[in-house]
């Protein structure tokens, strides 16, 4: 893992949302504070968390769909941050992103020649026959038959759908693509078509994925490295099997105890649940963030920032690590 | 399951009537609810499973109308009531929890007020008892400083509390049946993992019995008793939970549970099952999982299966288990 190229590295990523509040006193959502994080060349890395901590706010930044209120973001070396549009563009075309519902991600009024073929013709390519081989390839490639060619997105189904929003993020021969949430609103037996259908593709394009869930079942099957989000910050960043076996921080224990299992044999009274809920990302708490709701959190927990440790080739951001 | 039944329904038919020809989103149907037990009903997406909830509610609206069979509620036929008659029964006897607790709650009531309509509905007291009783309510489900949250609105509460002054509001007059369509898709796990809880408790101390309603085998798994699995409006298979999963019967539970990624294990490639859920407009002749089944032969094109008992309170409707006893009235 060590000698592996980093695609993409954020160094202190902090974006905040001004929501108002007096002129001296403006109020911020804190939606990402202070990020590092390194995704290595033709990896998945996973970035969980529950709704509100900042995974898709983080996702968009780091491509830039939204602009980092201050931090570094280096692609291939490069910062992107503070560059022009023009020089720009050329990074652009290889992040792409794939978003959560299918229903709102593509335009009705256009069809599916014309949804797969816009960032084609967008970066240049004019010749019509050479842009309907292409395009009809891609529909191949993901699995969308030939004689759909002219249609509409309410014609498709959800699954066909989101394979619709995958062929127009390959199109571009992307590097690294941001998948936010792409299984959550499909149902079980259309999820697991569509997460081998990325699988596939990653092998066949060495495609690098930002894969953005809150489902830890679906993580575990297609992410190399998991990245833990609580409130706009990192808890802990690993390797799948060893986080999944014996979490570090414990917000991950707690995530991975609260997952309902399909096996009743599993079913357990006593497991520990989390109390409470998610505080406010407007007011986060001092310190540890999680120390409101954390049952192992002591004094020094709630005036200090926790420290990054590594333990074992992980990264865990906590004053008391499980052993 | 020799238990006292509350609720019984038998063969339920809901049929909606649209421009293109009749759909029946709920064909034949029979669910029994024993006393103080969590049954599951799963599915996926237009497997009728909200729809046999709505049929019971009588909450179906044109185009859509109950067409067959008998709901039995502690024996009493409710399929047929007057509006005057099932708004006394809807909210006392039988309540039901919906999946988005923001759209189920008014939002320029304060939340205690909208609980406390519910008892005053359905029962004599003074506005101050009731008042009491809901704060009693809030605090059994868990809310913190529920003399303070009565007078909050809907939207000064997270989706979990809401989701707990939901179950406040369908538990506060003691029903004998909660029907709970999907409660938790919309939550956070940490969130979803408490209301589970919340609901296995009520429903052990009040004993009042649940329909869990999902398409999340992880949940059912997790708190029911009994499971039935839906497609295409039809009962595929039932079960108690631990059989359900140990000995998997029909081909369409077995994919579904085989395609959902496992936390114990990691495969190259997950198991899919092929194609799409058919079209209720234009079912297949025979068996409504036929045209993506592994193990379909001519006959699954042609006939229907019936639901066969193959032991153990186990239901199968697949020609497999043809030997075994027929649990449908046909």
């Amino acid at each position: 893992m060590e000698n592996r190229k980093v695609l993409l590295s954020a160094r202190n990523l902090v974006k905040e949302f001004p929501i108002g509040g007096s002129r001296k006193k403006p109020q911020v959502v804190h939606a990402v504070t202070d990020v590092n994080l390194d995704i290595y060349e033709g990896e998945t890395l996973a970035l969980v968390g529950e709704s509100g901590c900042g995974k898709s706010t983080l996702g968009r930044t780091l491509i830039r769909l939204l602009e980092p209120t201050s931090g570094e973001i280096c692609f291939q070396g490069n910062d992107i941050v503070g560059m022009k549009e023009a020089q720009f563009a050329a990074y652009r075309r290889q992040m792409q992103i794939i978003f959560q519902d299918p229903y709102a991600s593509l335009n009705p009024r256009m069809s599916v020649k014309e949804i797969i073929g816009e960032p084609l013709t967008t970066y240049g390519l004019k010749d019509k026959a050479e842009l309907e081989k292409r395009v009809r390839q891609l529909m191949g490639e993901v699995g969308i038959q030939q004689e759909f060619y002219s249609r509409y997105p309410h014609q498709f189904s959800g699954g066909q759908r989101q394979r619709i929003g995958i062929a127009r993020a390959i199109a571009l021969n992307p590097r690294l693509i941001i998948c936010d949430e792409p299984v959550s609103a499909l149902d079980v037996s259309i999820q697991s078509q569509v997460l081998n259908l990325l699988k596939d593709l990653q092998e066949q394009h060495h495609l690098t994925y930002l894969f953005i869930s809150h489902d830890l079942s679906v993580v575990k099957f297609i992410a190399d490295r998991v990245c833990v989000m609580f409130l706009g910050m990192i808890c802990e960043v690993g390797d799948t099997d060893s986080l999944y076996e014996k979490p570090l921080h414990p917000y991950t224990r707690f995530l991975l105890n609260a997952i309902p299992k399909a096996d009743p044999r599993l079913r357990s009274e006593e497991k520990e649940l989390l109390s409470g809920e998610i505080p406010s990302p407007v007011n986060p708490p001092s310190g540890c963030r999680f120390h409101t709701r954390c049952p192992y959190a002591r004094e020094v927990c709630a005036s200090q920032a926790p420290p990054c440790k590594e333990v074992e080739g992980r990264k865990v951001f906590c004053h008391f690590p499980l052993a | 399951m020799s238990e006292s039944i509350v609720l019984d329904i038998q063969n339920l038919k809901s049929h909606f009537f649209t421009m293109k020809g009749e759909v029946p989103a709920v064909d034949g149907v029979s669910i029994q609810v024993p006393a103080g037990k969590i049954i599951g009903i799963v599915g996926e997406s237009g497997c009728g499973k909200s729809m046999t909830a709505m049929s019971v509610m009588g909450l179906l609206r044109y185009p859509g109308r109950v067409v067959g069979g008998t709901i039995l509620l502690e024996g009493r036929d409710i399929t047929h009531l007057s509006r005057k008659e099932l708004s006394r029964v809807r909210g006392n006897e039988i309540s039901m929890i919906f999946q988005e607790p923001m759209t189920s709650l008014n939002p320029v009531y304060p939340v205690g007020r909208q609980v406390r309509e519910a008892i005053l509905l359905h029962q004599k007291m003074s506005k101050e008892e009731a008042t009491k009783q809901v704060i009693d309510i809030f605090r059994a489900v868990g809310i913190p400083e529920p003399e303070k949250r009565y007078h909050s609105y809907p939207h000064q509460l997270s989706g979990g509390l809401r989701q707990r002054v939901m179950i406040g509001m369908a538990m506060v007059c003691r029903p004998k049946v909660m029907i709970a369509d999907e409660p938790t898709t919309a939550l956070d796990v940490t969130i979803e993992a408490q209301i589970l809880r919340l609901m296995k408790k009520l429903c052990k101390e009040q004993g009042t019995s649940i329909i869990l309603i999902t398409h999340n085998m992880g949940v059912v798994a997790e708190v029911c008793d009994y499971v039935y699995v839906m497609y295409a409006g039809k009962v595929m298979e039932q079960a108690e939970t631990f059989e359900l999963f140990e000995n998997t019967r029909h081909p369409y539970t077995q994919g579904l549970l085989k395609s959902i990624p496992r936390l114990d294990e990691k495969p190259d490639r997950l198991y899919t099952i092929e194609g799409v859920v058919p079209n209720l407009l234009h079912l297949p002749k025979g068996c409504s999982f036929c045209t993506r089944c592994g193990l379909a032969v001519e006959r699954c094109s042609l006939e229907k299966p019936r639901l066969y008992e193959t032991g153990d309170a186990h239901g199968v409707r697949c020609f497999r288990y043809e030997r075994e006893v027929s649990l449908d009235g046909e």
